[in-house]
């Protein structure tokens, strides 16, 4: 039995809290935040709240922090969890630069404990069984891909992912995922050159395109968008010199609704779902209690959390001054 | 009208014939070649005279469609210049600056018309798509992602001192200028990752594409020979056009059905969609009736082949290069 303090309550909390409802080995014990919804979170739990994670550590039992707050507290609220010797669990990004992420890292290591950042697209059927494919060399020598994810604007009641300082955009916040699974798939990347457009005024949108090179010679392309009309896309396709590998979320829905009369348009922040009997959430909160117990290795390392940190780094800054950015040339610097 | 086919090289050649045979008052002269026995079979094929020589076909012809391998371009419309023919040529233009530079000076200087091929212009998905973006209910466009992917073609295409290129130079021209088109600039810097991925040729095969237009605009392009061979059709030209007000995406070859075949053990895409290549060249023909300049011209040519030439540059450095700005007459 696993005993976890579960940090937030907002579409990621509850995401981690409807997994964890599925999961008898691990208990969660608290709640932390000081919003309404931490408390009906709590309640559906039969876990206490505190609101801050310190007093809960003080108060409550715990192995396990689970971080599902927004982006600009996870580098602190690792650090808090690692001094008290909790291993942590913290949703994407590790951090908000890679600079950052390698602290935080460097802080647990000496703390001796385990951290594992919730990269969950591995866990998702269409990516995992992509990557899977990509590897078996079905494919043969993969030349082009091209990779999209477009989502409506998230919006929450303090609108922090529309302050870059915050949330990091459109490229640190959404294509995290797919730089990820770039990573993932075709190995290390050399350079990166990448534009964005942003407004923030009217119908607001956070869009970008992301040119990848990778060491072994793949291109990818990839596409971010905050505030596309229409419904959630994740997208993707592999060229390869003997296959080419296609997947497209929208045309691959599988339960469809049509409403005669027109549904009030949702605000809040989009998370993909297909109907399947156990969740990527829950098989990647399952993967990561599983080796916080056996020390297995886990899918997604450290090490892959930062190096994605460093592509979107890249990214962020080839936009901003509109020029080719090498990987590790901010370290040779 | 006397048309004369000048070289029988690029596939589209036959649907431009095709297209004349269709047209009234037009009679195919003949057909010439460099490589005699390909124009004595196209000859034959489609019941047309077969030259030996381009400078006399141009002679008897009042306009030229230059369907020779790209290199071959630029001597044969300064030819048929000299002749005062006027002149529907294939993609792209040319393979360099200099010979398209020759190109565009001896049509202007001979009074006739310049048409570069750029049959998409003249696709119905394309021209609706035009008239949404016209309209302006996109607002203002802040991105283009384009795609013309294709299948590797072989032949001359693969040679260099044929093609000028491989697939950059062949599938970024076409919807540079689209884009060209829906916008009304320039493209200003273009930044690619080009590389031979897919066959074992010697020539790039692969590459994607980042653009910066003179309005601001960004857009990217895949114009990789990338279509697996059991794909179930040659390739793609799509746009997603990202505006302020909204986003329009374009498919110009969505028409299609899907067929599972056990006959060939096959699934296909029979397309349905209108013929782009026939309204091409009824605007050819259109503008030498009404002598006035065709939709798109040979400058539109030059731009959109000057961005594959920058994207071949950029690719060496692995840097964006600037588009230096040109004069149009």
């Amino acid at each position: 039995m696993v005993q976890l303090i579960l940090v937030g309550s907002g579409t990621m909390g509850r995401e981690h809290a409807f997994a964890y409802k599925r999961m008898p080995e691990v208990r969660v014990n608290a709640v932390v935040g000081s919003r309404a919804s931490t408390a009906e979170l709590a309640e559906s739990l039969q876990a206490r709240v505190y609101p801050t994670l310190e007093q809960a550590l003080q108060s409550e039992q715990s192995q396990v922090v689970d971080i599902c707050a927004p982006t600009p507290v996870h580098a602190e609220l690792i650090r808090t969890a690692a001094s008290y010797g909790k291993h942590v669990i913290c949703e994407k990004p590790m951090a908000g630069t890679a600079e950052e992420a390698r602290e935080v890292r460097d802080v647990c290591e000496r703390a001796g404990v385990a951290i594992h950042i919730g990269h969950v697209l591995r866990w998702f059927p269409e990516y995992a069984q992509a990557k899977h494919i990509v590897s078996s060399g079905q494919l043969g020598r993969v030349g082009v891909v091209r990779i999209t994810r477009k989502s409506p604007y998230p919006e929450t009641p303090t609108d922090w992912y529309a302050d870059d300082d915050q949330s990091g955009g459109v490229l640190l916040d959404l294509m995290i995922h797919d730089l990820d699974f770039a990573l993932w798939c075709f190995g290390p990347v050399a350079r990166v050159y990448a534009k964005r457009v942003k407004s923030t005024q009217g119908s607001r949108f956070d869009y970008a395109l992301v040119v990848l090179r990778h060491t072994n010679g793949v291109i990818t392309h990839v596409e971010g968008s905050w505030g596309s009309p229409g419904p959630f896309t994740a997208a993707y396709e592999i060229a390869g010199n003997q296959g080419i590998l296609e997947s497209d979320n929208v045309a691959a829905t599988a339960v469809k609704s049509l409403w005669r009369k027109q549904e009030a348009v949702h605000s809040g922040v989009a998370v993909p779902g297909t109907p399947l009997r156990v969740g990527p959430f829950q098989r990647e909160l399952d993967h990561f209690i599983h080796s916080i117990l056996t020390g297995d290795p886990s899918l997604v390392s450290v090490d892959d959390a930062i190096a994605v940190l460093d592509v979107v780094d890249a990214a962020r800054l080839s936009a901003a001054e509109g020029r080719v950015v090498t990987i590790g040339e901010e370290a040779v610097r | 009208m006397r048309i004369g086919i000048l070289g029988v090289a690029h596939m589209h050649v036959v649907s431009y014939v095709h297209a004349l045979k269709n047209s009234p008052d037009v009679t195919i002269v003949g057909v010439t070649d460099v490589d005699h026995s390909k124009s004595t079979h196209f000859s034959e094929q489609w019941g047309v005279p077969q030259y030996d020589s381009a400078e006399q076909l141009a002679q008897d012809s009042d306009a030229v469609i230059v369907c020779s391998e790209n290199a071959l371009h630029a001597d044969l419309v300064v030819l048929a210049a000299a002749h005062g023919c006027h002149v529907l040529c294939e993609k792209p233009i040319a393979t360099t600056r200099e010979d398209a530079k020759r190109m565009l000076d001896a049509c202007e200087s001979a009074g006739v018309i310049f048409q570069t091929a750029f049959p998409m212009r003249f696709s119905t998905p394309i021209v609706e798509a035009k008239s949404i973006v016209d309209s302006g209910k996109l607002g203002k466009i802040v991105a283009i992602k384009g795609t013309n992917r294709g299948s590797m073609p072989g032949g001359w295409f693969i040679d260099q001192t044929l093609s000028g290129g491989g697939a950059v130079l062949d599938h970024t021209v076409h919807v540079v200028d689209l884009m060209r088109w829906f916008l009304g600039a320039n493209v200003a810097d273009v930044y690619a990752e080009v590389d031979t991925r897919f066959h074992e040729i010697d020539i790039d095969d692969c590459g994607t594409l980042m653009m910066t237009f003179t309005n601001g605009t960004v857009a990217t392009l895949d114009p990789s020979w990338s279509r697996a061979k059991s794909f179930p059709t040659w390739g793609d030209v799509t746009m997603e056009i990202i505006g302020t007000e909204g986003v329009l995406t374009v498919d110009a070859f969505a028409q299609h059905q899907v067929l599972y075949s056990d006959t060939s053990m096959s699934v296909q895409w029979p397309s349905y969609g209108d013929d782009s290549d026939s309204v091409m060249v009824e605007e050819f023909l259109s503008a030498i009736r009404e002598r006035r300049a065709p939709l798109v011209t040979g400058w539109d040519g030059y731009y959109a082949m000057e961005v594959a030439l920058a994207a071949y540059a950029s690719t060496k450095e692995h840097q964006p290069v600037s588009l230096r700005p040109i004069q149009t007459s």
